[in-house]
């Protein structure tokens, strides 16, 4: 026991002899120094990050830790984030409220679709204000841009008189419409990322296929197309996910004068209004008493519980895509 | 007759039918006249002369059998008849390629030139329309326009009022608050793309999560975090970090002035809304971020430079076209989420404004988007000496 101590100590002593040694010539130092500064950084940088992932993932563990709690169990405090059992109550409540699959059907729908249109018509216009440069597209690029900066408030109101005057008020197609001609959600800013993008391609790729005969539409659609997936994934995904969250445009003009069409987010909106009807459905009832609707922590929790199955398929979704996302954004060579 | 295939539509073969039978008819008359002029030479015995008329007369002949050729080729079913399309696409084949671009660039335009013109150059112009006229809603629909000016501002910042604040207070505050956010979240969003940028131990992990807030409801977390629920949670967190409060505490004891801690503890309390409001722009600077190349490290590298003078001598000149983007959208974001919007919304259970005085409702989103315009020059003007671009 002491002999290996002896050992040990005498071990350490040369290391600490070595150490000194090596502190003399200025170089080692230097490289000690760094060494040092290095992992000390690389500590703070790990508790940063740890400390800002917590930050974005709190509320989705909260609403987990809501979602799973038992309906019996709202008003027990000696439970907070692991239920006491665990009860999918809450979404079977949820489910019936949000009329969940009649609502992810139209929202898939929309959202699919206004991409998709969306990706036509911003990549085309961007494509165009990059490279196939008209007289006056610079004034038309100017107008794009300030597409973005007029909120979309201020022109809701005479849009949605213009719209009914055209009949196509409650109508998903609208949002289709304005989608397809460049003035959807956010479109303007589509439209200069997509500009941007095709900026920082080098010409010569272009001069090249134009030498060999192809036209401006074959240049864009096998050369510069191919070349942009970054941006198109970057642009798909942004599109897709405002789109999914939107309920001020989908409301306005579909489902305000539609109430037929409903759609995940205008569902969130108007759940405690069917909560009476769902928990009957849901058989809930008896387990509750009659007054349990009054319970602001009933209804917290079942806010909580729709509130999470509008953005599980989100959540999803960006599970499998988030690779190609992130590698979208790290080559879509944006550049301001 | 071995001759190629030509393209051609029905017009353009009778228009070519026509020219050389035209042609062929003035040949003919031509070789007439030098049958009679050679009958003529020859019996005056006019050898020379004849001879040359005689080759003429050749040349000729031989002309007109070729204009009988081509009417026989013309005529015969060797010859392909185009529809508009093909000789649309023919035509442009034979333009230069900066004509082509040009073309292709208003077609590619029109889609969304058309949905500009429909849907917002006409809807703002009505809004401002609007906003100079009282409008007083008529019996069974519509309104009666009465052109009054500038009344409907002047009366937004004397007479109109939502529960209890005024306009003017409601976008002061929004206007402090955006002021306060804006360099806020664009600091931190560049020093989170730079330290995303960065490979480290399961920087994909982080960078996944880092994105999570890019596909957040907003409304949806709003609620979990003010509901019931989220107080409750919130309250247990607090008591989990009195540290805070002690860090507070000591740094107030140690005399680090009140407005520093104040403002320290307000942005820690701010930090979930800034992380949340800075998604995309976090993406826009490690999109910049990646697009610098590589040797204008290099080189720092080789004159010796730090990292934190290549921080600001090169990543910050480099990424600074992209702070005036971010600059941009991060005002028109925030601005569509203050409180002016108590004023604007148009939700299912529609504000009484937005149906009883639409004239006021449109002065309003004016004065809202004026300001907003006022913000980005301003902060436009400020930047624009200090941005570097590479090109």
């Amino acid at each position: 026991m002491i002999k290996t101590l002896k050992i040990g100590f005498s071990k350490l002593k040369r290391v600490i002899n070595q150490f000194q040694e090596d502190m003399k010539s200025p170089t080692k130092k230097m490289i000690f120094r760094n060494k040092v500064v290095g992992i000390i950084s690389n500590i703070l940088k790990y508790v940063l990050v740890v400390g800002l992932c917590f930050v974005i993932l709190y509320p989705l563990i909260l609403q987990l830790a809501i979602a799973f709690r038992s309906p019996t169990d709202v008003n027990n405090t000696s439970i907070l984030w692991i239920p006491g059992e665990f009860s999918i109550k809450n979404f079977e409540v949820a489910v019936i409220a949000l009329k969940y699959f009649d609502a992810l059907k139209n929202t898939l729908i929309l959202s699919v679709g206004v991409t998709m249109l969306q990706l036509v018509s911003t990549s085309l216009a961007g494509y165009a204000f990059a490279r196939l440069k008209f007289r006056g597209s610079g004034i038309l690029f100017g107008l794009a841009l300030f597409t973005i900066v007029v909120p979309q408030t201020v022109i809701s109101l005479p849009l949605l008189r213009n719209l009914t005057d055209m009949k196509l008020v409650g109508k998903p197609i609208t949002l289709f419409l304005m989608a397809g001609l460049g003035m959807g959600i956010k479109s303007g800013i589509f439209i200069y990322l997509f500009r941007q993008f095709y900026r920082g391609i080098p010409v010569e790729l272009e001069e090249a296929a134009s030498i060999d005969g192809a036209n401006p539409f074959t240049v864009f659609w096998r050369i510069m197309l191919p070349n942009a997936k970054g941006a198109i994934i970057t642009v798909a995904l942004l599109a897709f996910v405002w789109q999914w969250n939107d309920y001020y445009f989908t409301t306005l003009f579909v489902s305000r004068s539609n109430l037929d069409f409903v759609t995940l987010t205008t569902q969130q909106v108007s759940v405690l209004y069917g909560l009476q009807q769902a928990l009957t459905d849901a058989g809930v009832w008896g387990l509750m008493g009659q007054d349990v609707t009054k319970n602001p922590l009933f209804t917290s929790m079942i806010l909580n519980t729709s509130g999470i199955m509008v953005m599980l398929p989100l959540l999803v979704l960006y599970f499998f895509v988030q690779k190609m996302f992130v590698q979208g954004i790290e080559r879509s060579g944006i550049v301001g | 007759m071995t001759k190629k295939r030509i393209l051609l539509s029905e017009a353009e073969i009778n228009k070519r039918v026509i020219k050389i039978e035209e042609k062929k008819q003035k040949l003919e008359r031509k070789l007439d006249k030098y049958n009679d002029q050679y009958i003529l030479f020859s019996q005056k015995k006019n050898y020379r002369r004849s001879v040359t008329i005689n080759k003429k007369r050749g040349r000729l002949i031989s002309k007109i059998q070729h204009c009988k050729n081509d009417l026989e080729f013309l005529r015969s079913k060797d010859v392909e008849k185009m529809n508009i399309f093909k000789r649309i696409n023919n035509n442009f084949k034979r333009m230069p390629y900066s004509k082509q671009k040009q073309i292709f660039g208003i077609l590619f335009v029109i889609p969304w030139f058309i949905g500009f013109v429909i849907f917002f150059a006409t809807s703002l112009g009505t809004t401002v329309w609007w906003s100079l006229n009282a409008m007083v809603p008529k019996q069974g629909g519509g309104f009666d326009y009465l052109f009054n000016g500038v009344q409907n501002y002047v009366d937004l910042f004397t007479k109109a009022t939502l529960s209890g604040t005024t306009v003017l207070e409601v976008l002061t505050s929004s206007i402090i608050d955006i002021l306060i956010d804006l360099p806020t979240i664009i600091i931190f969003s560049i020093f989170i793309a730079v330290l995303l940028n960065t490979k480290f131990k399961g920087h994909q992990l982080v960078k996944a999560i880092f994105f999570i807030p890019v596909i957040y409801n907003m409304t949806v977390i709003n609620n979990t975090m003010s509901g019931a629920f989220g107080t409750l949670f919130g309250a247990e967190m607090d008591a989990g970090f009195q540290i805070s409060g002690t860090f507070a505490n000591f740094l107030m004891q140690i005399g680090i002035g009140n407005g520093l801690v104040e403002f320290l503890m307000s942005a820690v309390d701010r930090i979930f809304m800034i992380i949340n409001k800075s998604g995309i722009q976090i993406i826009m600077f490690i999109a910049a971020l990646q697009s610098i190349p590589n040797h204008l490290y290099e080189s720092a590298k080789v004159e010796g430079a730090t990292k934190y003078e290549m921080f600001w001598k090169v990543t910050i000149p480099m990424v600074s076209p992209m702070i005036l983007t971010t600059l941009v959208y991060t005002i028109v974001d925030s601005f569509g989420s203050s409180d002016i919007m108590n004023f604007l919304t148009v939700n299912s259970q529609g504000t009484t404004m937005a149906t009883n005085q639409p004239g006021m409702y449109s002065a309003i989103s004016i004065v809202y988007f004026l300001v907003n315009l006022l913000i980005i020059v301003f902060g436009f003007l400020l930047l624009r000496k200090r941005v570097f671009y590479y090109d």
